[in-house]
């Protein structure tokens, strides 16, 4: 009985550590703003068409599961452009740039995919390292303009969101190799440059998934357990008192956006370079004058994820799986857009879910310690009587 | 020389609404709130704008009292909206930048998927037609009568009522003194009794006023009153931020840039009708990055010597120091 109660305690004492720890408060807050999100997504829903709304609710919350590959291939751009944001944040660089690095790492890969004749064993590899240094082209720009110009890298990266974006359309029109013109997209990369599938079938995914995991471990090393790491989270954290302890904060200014740059060129790689399901074709690109996506959807990946590398990988997959599931809701008569508003909506809770979470966690706890206070009491009673 | 005042006349209308979201932006910056959901606040002012405009415009009512009409709806629509930021930003000390960005992401994929619901399309289309080919008598003046009065909107007419009006809010009232002092140092904006909340709240709701009616003004004078989801603003609400900044949050300054930037702009999809432009054979993307290259080049010149709200972005809390 006593053993009982001390085991008890213990547990409880731990539970009160880990609620106290800042991982476990970061949790929870995700968990507060991805519910409230949720709830958003089901009310919209509930108007459109009350009567399905159930069925279309569990799809979206569900249907990711039917479609486990797809799940993690929509994923891992996301996860690389939500690694070259929450990189950035560590130092206190809000990259919104990721959507032009992620559209230059795309055009870079495309380029090589398509220009360059090498042997097939390494033609891929060369590609998604040509995407990773176009990635690096246009993080190493805001950084420059950061570091020696003091220009806000927000409206750096969002002017180089668009020139990026205005550029590779026209590089990838101008090229007689690339684009097919009567069907306004690139054509089909060669099979040397695609890369290498997991043989799920009926899906895409590929050993990019693994690359982008294994990124994001990297960088949660480099982060907490090197010099470099520590001085970024010491600059973002106080940029005065780190440059006085002698950082060089202009030099860190560079890298990490130049890291980030690489990040998201990266995902744009693996997103063009996917193999298709279908023998023969490819993924491919239209220049269609829109900012890309995924670029935007790495901010609520990385956010999400406390900008903690490992985070980020699990947010990844969760709003992948939310976004298939949005998409299976359509089976329902649900527009897919719906997800892209549920995101929104968890980001903006996710803004000011750490406060929100310390006053919830308050209210508990005097709910908690009143009621423990009530039933202990008669306890300690009966035992001492 | 009929070229010369093509341009100005197309300048005109496109300048108006970076003149009207950049003038937002001053009052939420100064404020000290960093107000980057410009962008969704436009796009919101520019939808319910548009909406409003294709529930009237089979009614007796005359295009310009629509118009004016829809700048009253749009206006209140992204105030509504701004109190999103405000709410987060203000009350819930959250960061300014992630809030507005969530803000900037929620408001496309909304018009998407009420446009597709109701509509079956990407966005709203009205058939309205808001030109004014030319204004009685006032076109006959020389020169100002062909820049001002001649092909134009009645649009550049309340942008510059509103410049004005918001320069004298901004530097002859009370209030405009007390704003300004919450965005330099709140702490002491506090201490002579100005409600600092109260302030941010006024200058956020201000900037979402004026980018509501600089968004609607946009689909009016640039998309031709149409309004959809997947191009937006064409990022119009950054653009107007650079302006803000290049105008160093300041009324006049702020005008001057965002005539620099339109002109740009008008220039980059005019190169045809402009001889010697169109000779060089260049490719028209080149011009089409135009604004934001000089957007860069702008600010790598005037940051240095930047002249930002020394409090923006700080969320303001009494119990520090």
């Amino acid at each position: 009985m006593q053993d009982k109660m001390v085991s008890s305690s213990k547990a409880i004492e731990n539970l009160k550590k880990a609620g106290k720890s800042k991982g476990f408060s970061a949790f929870t807050a995700a968990l507060l703003a991805i519910i409230l999100g949720l709830i958003f997504g089901y009310l919209i829903m509930r108007i459109a068409s009350p009567a399905n709304s159930f069925l279309g609710f569990q799809m979206l919350l569900i249907g990711g599961f039917k479609r486990i590959g797809d799940v993690f291939y929509f994923a891992t751009p996301i996860l690389m452009t939500g690694l070259a944001v929450g990189f950035a944040f560590k130092m206190g660089l809000f990259n919104i740039g990721a959507s032009g690095q992620y559209t230059m790492g795309m055009f870079f890969a495309l380029y090589v995919g398509f220009m360059w004749k090498l042997p097939d064993s390494i033609h891929w590899i060369v590609c998604i390292l040509a995407g990773m240094i176009g990635g690096m082209l246009w993080g190493l720009i805001p950084g420059i303009f950061k570091a020696f110009l003091n220009v806000n890298e927000v409206i750096t990266s969002i002017m180089f969101n668009y020139i990026g974006m205005y550029l590779v359309d026209m590089l990838v029109q101008g090229n007689a190799a690339m684009y097919i013109s009567s069907k306004t997209r690139t054509a089909y990369l060669p099979a040397s440059a695609q890369l290498p599938t997991l043989g799920i079938p009926h899906s895409s995914v590929n050993i990019s998934i693994i690359l982008a995991i294994t990124l994001a471990l990297i960088l949660f090393i480099v982060l907490n357990k090197t010099t470099f790491g520590y001085e970024l989270k010491a600059t973002g954290f106080n940029k005065f008192a780190s440059a006085y302890a002698g950082m060089n904060d202009k030099r860190n200014i560079i890298l990490t956006l130049v890291i980030a740059g690489a990040m998201a060129g990266l995902g744009g790689a693996f997103a063009i370079l996917a193999p298709s399901t279908i023998a023969g074709s490819s993924m491919t690109y239209e220049p269609v004058s829109v900012i890309a996506a995924n670029g935007f959807n790495g901010i609520a990946v990385a956010l999400l994820g406390n900008s903690n590398p490992i985070g980020i990988i699990f947010s990844a997959v969760f709003i992948s799986h939310i976004q298939r599931g949005g998409t299976l809701a359509s089976l329902y008569g649900y527009k897919p857009e719906i997800i892209d508003v549920v995101i929104a909506v968890i980001i903006y809770f996710s803004a000011f879910a750490m406060l929100m979470n310390a006053s919830v966690a308050n209210l508990i706890k005097k709910r908690y310690s009143k009621k423990q206070s009530v039933k202990i009491l008669p306890a300690d009673q009966k035992e001492g009587a | 020389m009929d070229t010369f005042y093509y341009l100005i006349q197309n300048t005109l209308p496109v300048a108006i609404p970076l003149l009207l979201v950049a003038l937002g932006g001053m009052f939420s910056e100064r404020s000290g709130v960093i107000n980057i959901a410009l962008e969704g606040i436009m796009l919101v002012g520019a939808f319910f704008g548009c909406l409003f405009v294709y529930f009237v415009q089979s009614s007796s009512l005359d295009a310009q009292s629509i118009l004016l009409l829809g700048m009253l709806v749009a206006a209140g629509a992204g105030l509504l909206y701004s109190l999103l930021l405000s709410l987060a930003a203000v009350t819930m000390k959250a960061d300014q930048t992630i809030t507005g960005t969530a803000l900037n992401m929620l408001i496309p994929a909304a018009i998407l998927l009420f446009s597709k619901m109701f509509f079956n399309s990407d966005g709203i289309t009205t058939n309205k037609n808001f030109y004014i080919k030319e204004v009685p008598f006032l076109s006959e003046v020389p020169v100002l009568g062909k820049i001002f009065f001649q092909n134009t909107y009645i649009t550049v007419y309340i942008g510059i009522l509103l410049l004005v009006l918001s320069a004298i809010v901004f530097y002859k009232t009370k209030f405009g003194l007390r704003l300004r002092a919450c965005g330099e140092h709140p702490h002491a904006a506090d201490s002579v009794g100005i409600n600092v909340y109260f302030m941010r709240y006024a200058g956020v709701s201000l900037s979402g006023i004026l980018g509501g009616i600089g968004g609607f003004f946009y689909a009016v004078g640039v998309m031709n009153g149409n309004t959809n989801g997947h191009t937006g603003v064409a990022g119009f609400g950054f653009l107007a931020l650079a302006v803000m900044i290049f105008g160093q949050w300041k009324p006049f300054k702020i005008l001057l840039a965002a005539l620099f930037f339109a002109f740009l702009r008008t220039v980059a999809y005019s190169i045809a009708l402009i001889p010697f432009l169109d000779a060089l054979n260049i490719n028209q993307t080149y011009y089409k990055m135009l604004p934001y290259l000089a957007t860069m080049v702008v600010l790598a010149f005037t940051s240095k010597k930047s002249r930002a709200p020394k409090a923006e972005g700080i969320p303001y809390d009494k119990g520090l120091r």
